[in-house]
């Protein structure tokens, strides 16, 4: 029975439970702390380092998350007043975060010149880095890099990779012989385009049909599904696959850069969007709608302009990913040969010719209950 | 009762081949701490020190480990207290809402932790908590302080009501009792139980994954690069965990076989 | 007496209740009221719609959930098996070699559980520790042995092992020696005593080493992951996979209570079979 005694112990309770989390921040105090939720990359010390030695006094901490959605899903689930940006994959900020109020626009006027200094594809600015109505620049541009699956050349030529596209893993002769590298959005994408569908078109009831029998047939053939990159590429460095579907430089380079370039990304020749079959992902780094926001939030973009800063970026620790900016020669120049080769430079521009942007798959929804119904099977 | 020998001997062997096999997958990591290249084929060709070097260079690793110690440390003294209070109520004491609170705490037990971590997020925020290292500890304990109860009550099933009655006819009040008898009867589950704790906090992913706000401890780090940003840093922190905690338990057992050994003394001092 | 029992009983259960009152009930709701939400909203200001149990029952999730349970059960019998010669040594035979295995196997714990995986992983893939001595030294060509459904059951054992063995220890330190000499004097055979003393008189520890280990490998999600390849997959995962690449947390939700009802429902059953209270001789 809860009688008014037991309501008001319950009550104080929760008091004791908000004490817990001490006294509330003061609207004030944040002028000196940044929080940042990102890809793996801007949370190591070599990009925090520097920041943090411009800003003596200043709190900076950075995580980084292992997939868009589980960043989201932290702010969705309230953490809003905890971070200042987020870092994500562009359609996930234009067409999720923003129209959400999980982000806000920045100041377009002190950030647009730097697109000028980017590639020729992102100037202008990047036309996904802004939102619906082109009027706001809801985040920054700076990794890129085109995915579609990943080959050891010494087993599969890259031109006979190239040429078959995504059709390479419906072939009888590879089956057991390739992993899936779970990330369900991008299995989705790449799925859709095995079966000759536009993901970025509405779809009907017989191209559902065909996504879903290839989409069986793909995990029927692969000796392994994985989320796990590292396992991935192990797996491909010992012999046990000889491809994996769903990859490209961000998952190749790490390997590459070991000295292992018969790993490789591949881009197909041609694909059922407007002829294109490769797709680009494009991070966007957002300012967070924080109720409490700090000043460094924009200054931390700014900062990670700097040709050095952009380098360190491009190279982390964990993958290493061409940047925007190296249009700028003060930033190209500080790549060696090794490391251009680890991000496939030398074919980067004709595979970006060959890809479309990572956007909103408008069938989303029902392809994952068809994925996921394909993948327990 | 008494062992053959040969029983005695077989199961040594026994215990001594499982202790091996639980150290293989160890011996697999120290290997890749120390190569070159971050993906690996055995044998390794290429040894170095570099990762070691990096991650006693790193303030993020120290950074990390003080956030998940601090929790572990207070996850493990409450589950303790909680967990002897909560296993007398489970197992010891016949009480009238017993069988629904058998049932009641077991239940955080059978939650998807990563799903229990995300609702404990929303929860939170509707509290208006911004979610910190503290707020994990929350999020450990409704996971954690049930396991230590049911590892107490395994004890706190078997032991025998009738040492603390006999206490009590002697004229010891019920808090006397608890102290004196029953605390020091279920003292090696209560340790257990801390043991538990302390590890099941310290190694928890799902859980801190959406309760500790923009801090974060060593297993979301660890997860996050295996995932994202493999390097060989990852089995170097992980060795250098088995080297630190060998550490920590050999001072630990040194120090308590040493006061024993002077408790000893002194009483046998104070006996002359 | 029975009054002292009663209030104690309940002062005892205070703190903990407390503590799940605070922080465990509000989540549960939460988590109940958004399984009947419909499908992809993220508040739950919606009617209820009982959309996503529907979903579970159509699309095939009851594999994932068998294979969920079906592991789970593998795992905890191998365990049992492997464990209780191990716990009964540490219990009752070994002297200082109980601590030096109690340290070993802590030690071990200090590493996180995706990186002992991942050790595993590096032992057994082709071209691993394993295979790749082999081949170099011995001129042995294997291949690995991962990617399938015996190994993920593996998996759980590995990970799962303390989680049998320590309850196990106390449980059976528990058993008075006296009871067996007694037995033992009396004529009963060894097999006799393991089944009529040895076993009941352990069997707190024996049930919460087998309730842990069982409800935590059906709710696991790395084993599979890691090491399994997703041979098949498992609830965990669909549940992840709903709540992350679905986007769909009323989908997530649902699973979750169904996976929290079915182990729940188990548990209980299986609680209610084993009478502690009886075995114990703390009856009335």
């Amino acid at each position: 029975m809860v009688n008014r005694r037991t309501f008001l112990k319950g009550t104080a309770a929760v008091a004791g439970l908000a004490a817990l989390a001490g006294p509330r921040r003061s609207w004030a105090g944040r002028e000196n702390e940044l929080n940042i939720l990102c890809w793996e990359g801007y949370n190591t010390d070599d990009v925090l380092g520097p920041f943090r030695a411009k800003h003596p006094g200043s709190r900076v901490r950075a995580e980084s998350g292992t997939s868009d959605p589980d960043m989201i899903n932290k702010l969705r689930a309230g953490e809003v007043n905890v971070w200042d940006l987020i870092n994500v994959n562009q359609p996930w900020a234009r067409n999720q975060l923003y129209p959400e109020g999980l982000i806000k626009p920045l100041n377009r006027a002190r950030f647009e010149p730097y697109f000028d200094l980017m590639l020729p594809e992102f100037q202008g600015p990047y036309p996904l880095a802004l939102d619906e109505s082109g009027k706001e620049l809801i985040g920054m541009v700076q990794r890129f890099g085109p995915f579609s699956f990943v080959v050891n050349t010494d087993k599969i030529s890259r031109q006979m990779a190239e040429d078959q596209g995504y059709k390479l893993f419906l072939d009888p002769k590879m089956k057991g012989r390739y992993g899936v590298l779970t990330y369900d959005n991008w299995n989705i994408m790449h799925m859709c385009m095995a079966a000759d569908l536009n993901p970025f078109a509405p779809l009907g009831e017989s191209d559902f049909a065909k996504f879903s029998k290839v989409a069986k047939a793909i995990f029927d053939g692969a000796k392994l599904l994985t989320d796990d990159l590292v396992g991935m590429n192990t797996a491909l460095i010992n012999g046990e696959i000889d491809a994996y579907f769903t990859g490209g430089t961000y998952t190749a380079s790490p390997a590459r850069f070991d000295g292992q370039t018969q790993v490789r990304g591949i881009t197909p020749k041609s694909g059922p969007v407007n002829g294109k079959g490769g797709v680009v992902w494009v991070e966007v780094t957002s300012a967070v709608n924080n109720p409490d926001p700090t000043p460094l939030a924009e200054d931390f973009l700014e900062f990670v302009q700097q040709p050095e800063i952009c380098k360190v970026v491009a190279f982390a620790e964990g993958t290493y990913n061409p940047v925007t900016q190296m249009a700028n020669p003060k930033v190209m120049a500080l790549f060696d040969k090794d490391e251009l080769d680890a991000i496939q430079w030398d074919s980067l521009p004709e595979e970006m010719e060959r890809s479309v942007d990572y956007q909103i798959v408008v069938d989303y929804n029902r392809l994952n209950e068809l994925y996921n119904a394909a993948k327990r099977s | 009762m008494h062992h053959p020998r040969s029983i005695r001997i077989a199961l040594l062997c026994y215990g001594v081949t499982l202790i091996v096999f639980l150290y293989l997958p160890l011996a697999a990591i120290t290997f890749a701490s120390f190569s070159k290249a971050r993906y690996l084929t055995f044998p390794i060709r290429r040894y170095t020190f570099q990762w070691y070097e990096k991650a006693f260079a790193s303030p993020t690793v120290a950074d990390l480990l003080t956030t998940s110690l601090k929790i572990a440390i207070v996850v493990t003294v409450i589950s303790m207290v909680v967990g002897f209070f909560g296993a007398l109520a489970f197992a010891r004491y016949r009480w009238r809402f017993r069988g629904a609170f058998q049932k009641f705490i077991l239940l955080p037990i059978f939650f998807p932790q990563t799903v229990l971590g995300l609702a404990l997020l929303m929860w939170f925020n509707a509290v208006g908590i911004i979610p910190t290292w503290k707020t994990a500890i929350v999020a450990h304990l409704v996971w954690i302080a049930p396991i230590a109860t049911l590892i107490v009550a395994i004890r706190a099933y078997s032991f025998d009501p009738a040492l603390e009655e006999a206490a009590r006819d002697m004229g010891a009040s019920t808090w006397q009792v608890l102290r004196e008898v029953t605390l020091p009867l279920l003292w090696p589950g209560i340790v257990s139980a801390g043991l538990f704790a302390f590890l099941l906090s310290w190694g928890n992913f799902p859980l801190s994954l959406f309760t500790t706000g923009a801090d974060l401890t060593l297993p979301e780090w660890l997860y996050a690069k295996m995932v994202s940003g493999y390097s060989p840093l990852v089995p170097a922190v992980g060795t250098l965990s088995v080297v630190g905690s060998v550490i920590l338990i050999g001072l630990g057992t040194a120090f308590v076989v040493w006061s024993n050994r002077r408790r000893a003394a002194m009483s046998a001092g104070a006996e002359d | 007496m029975d009054r002292i029992e009663e209030r104690q009983g309940l002062l005892s259960a205070l703190p903990l209740s407390v503590l799940m009152v605070l922080i465990f009930v509000a989540p549960l709701i939460v988590v109940a009221v958004f399984s009947i939400m419909p499908p992809r909203v993220f508040d739950v200001l919606h009617m209820p719609s009982f959309e996503n149990y529907r979903i579970f029952f159509t699309q095939g999730y009851y594999r994932s959930l068998g294979w969920a349970l079906g592991m789970a059960a593998m795992a905890t019998v191998t365990l049992f098996v492997i464990c209780y010669p191990l716990a009964y040594a540490m219990a009752k035979i070994f002297k200082k070699f109980t601590l030096i295995i109690t340290i070993a196997v802590v030690v071990t714990l200090f590493v996180s559980e995706n990186i002992r995986l991942f050790g595993w992983v590096l032992t057994l893939m082709k071209g691993g520790l394993i295979s790749g001595y082999l081949r170099t030294y011995a001129g042995i060509d294997i291949d690995g042995w991962l990617y399938n459904v015996p190994v993920i059951v593996f998996g759980l054992v590995y990970v799962y092992f303390p989680f049998m063995l320590f309850p196990l220890v106390q449980g059976i330190s528990m058993v008075p020696e006296e009871v067996r000499q007694a037995a033992s004097d009396l004529g009963a055979s060894r097999t006799r005593i393991f089944f009529e003393i040895d076993l009941p008189l352990a069997m707190p520890g024996i049930v919460v080493g087998s309730l842990l280990t069982f409800v935590l490998a059906a709710g696991a999600m790395a084993e599979s992951k890691l090491l399994g390849g997703q041979a098949v997959i498992v609830m965990a995962d669909e549940i992840e996979a709903a709540f992350t690449f679905g986007q769909n947390w009323s989908l997530g939700s649902a699973l979750a209570m169904i996976l929290i009802l079915i182990i729940g429902s188990l548990a209980f059953f299986a609680l209610s079979r084993v009478d502690l209270d009886g075995i114990m001789g703390r009856r009335g």
